[in-house]
Formats: C-alpha cells, structure tokens, sequence
C-alpha cells in the first residue's frame, strides 16, 4: 500500500509519463477513497491546463538586429574561410 | 537547386532557434552565442546533410546538442539547493512521517469556472516567477509537450527518468501551495 504521499507523486508522474497498469489501478482506488488526495490530483490538473495556456513572454522573443548583424558577420566571416580550418 | 541556402538560414530560421535557445537557457546573451554556433556548425557539415529531413528540424537538432553541451559545462545546482529544501519544509509540513496528510486540501473555485481568468493568470505568473526559473520554464515546456523526457533529463543533468518525475512532482508541490495560498480556495 502507497502512503498518501507517494500517491501524489505518482499523480505528478502521470502527468508526464503513462504508467504501468497495475499503478493506475491502485491510483484511481486511492483517489476515489482519499479526499485529499483527489484534490490534489484535481489540482494539479487545474495546474497542467493552465499552464497549456500560458504563454511564456520568452515564445514570442526575437533576435535582435544587433545580435543579427553580429550572427551574419561571423557566418560571412566562416564562409570567405571555406576549405581552411579555422581555429 | 536547392531552395535552402545557406545564406538565408539566419532570416528563415534565426528568430525559431532564438526562441528554442532561449526557453532552455532563460539568458539573451547564451542564447544568440548558440544560435551563432549551431549556424556555424550547419555551415561546417552542410556538404554532408542529406536532405532527409528539413533543414529546420535538422538546425534544431544542432541546436539541441549544443544546448546539452553548454549544460553539461554548468553543474545543475540549481534545483538541488533552491528547490529541495523549501520542498522538504513543505512537505514535512503536509504530510506525518507516514506519508499521510496531515492538513486538509481546501478546494479550489476554479473547477467549474474560467481557468482562464486575469486573477488566476496574475497568481500563476506570480508563483512561477517563485520557483528556480529553468524549473518553471521546463515545467512549462512540458505542459505545452515542446520538450521530450529525454531532453528534459539531459537539460537537468539527471541520470534516471525518475530523478526528473521527483524533480517535477517537486516543482509541482510548492507550485500548487503558493496557488493555493492566492485565495483561489475563496476560503474567506
């Protein structure tokens, strides 16, 4: 028998991977017989959801024109130097 | 013939390996330097790709290795020590030395309301900006399925998938009490 606190372990876990038969079995018992512990897996659903919704401000960034500029010189610079080892 | 040249890679595809770069590394400056290297890279072995599958998913996969590369020159001691022990408290805290819970989970408003409402969004960015950042931003990735186990793993400096399902189930603990804790149970 998994304590409460190993079962909410495996709620995360199955949150990111499947897990075997027998595991889930014993999970959904726990979970329709543990009051807390059923919350937590609610919640962490709540959590997966939003976080799907989320976009991160860091999805949208792009190069900037400097750090362009800086990345085509030195590809220019790599390709005038094709054939020779650099370095 | 081909329509994929070299010289356009930065125009085509700088700005998608920019974003992929800066998820993982969460710092503008490490992220431009491993755009410049996987392009520097592609250019090197360019004669030797073969076309077989696009050139984004193989810049990418450049990108990848490059990402673990930089990684693997870091110690991962961040989640170690940030993270562990204020989970360790929290845990103590939840549950008796058998595991059991010791406190009642208070249920949260938002199972049958809008889970996207402003309030709700504000508590999360909040909480996340809480958590050791490459945590929340590998959390994230994986909710959005952008990031493999394998790659997750790697990225940590783990051995073992399970070290990463403690890590995350981790993350995820001190997650939910710090959204529990923005009055989303409408206790009062």
């Amino acid at each position: 028998m998994r304590s409460c606190q190993e079962i909410t372990e495996l709620v995360s876990k199955k949150l990111d991977t499947s897990l075997a038969f027998t595991t889930q079995v014993e999970l959904k018992m726990h979970l329709l017989l543990c009051k807390n512990c059923h919350r937590y897996a609610q919640q962490l659903q709540s959590i997966q959801s939003l976080l799907t919704h989320t976009k991160s401000d860091l999805s949208s960034a792009t190069l900037s024109p400097k750090a362009k500029t800086r990345i085509n010189n030195a590809l220019t610079h790599a390709q005038t130097e094709t054939g020779s080892t650099n370095d | 013939m081909t329509t994929d040249s070299p010289e356009t890679w930065l125009q085509d595809y700088g700005d998608l390996l920019y974003r992929y770069a800066l998820l993982r590394v969460h710092c503008k400056e490490t992220a431009e330097d491993l755009v410049q290297e996987t392009l520097l890279a592609g250019l090197k072995s360019w004669q030797s790709f073969q076309q077989q599958s696009k050139v984004s998913t193989w810049l990418v996969g450049i990108l990848k290795y490059k990402i673990a590369d930089h990684f693997r020159k870091q110690p991962a001691h961040f989640i170690a020590d940030d993270l562990n022990e204020s989970v360790e408290q929290l845990l103590a805290y939840q549950f008796d030395q058998q595991g059991h819970w010791q406190v009642d989970l208070v249920e949260w408003k938002t199972a049958d309301t809008n889970l996207q409402s402003q309030e709700l969004s504000t508590a999360l960015k909040q909480c996340l900006s809480r958590l050791p950042q490459r945590m929340a931003d590998l959390l994230l990735l994986r909710a959005v399925n952008e990031i493999s186990t394998e790659e997750c793993r790697v990225l940590l400096g783990f051995d073992t998938d399970n070290q990463l399902w403690v890590a995350l189930s981790r993350t995820r603990v001190k997650l939910r009490q710090c959204l529990a804790s923005y009055s989303l149970s409408g206790a009062q």
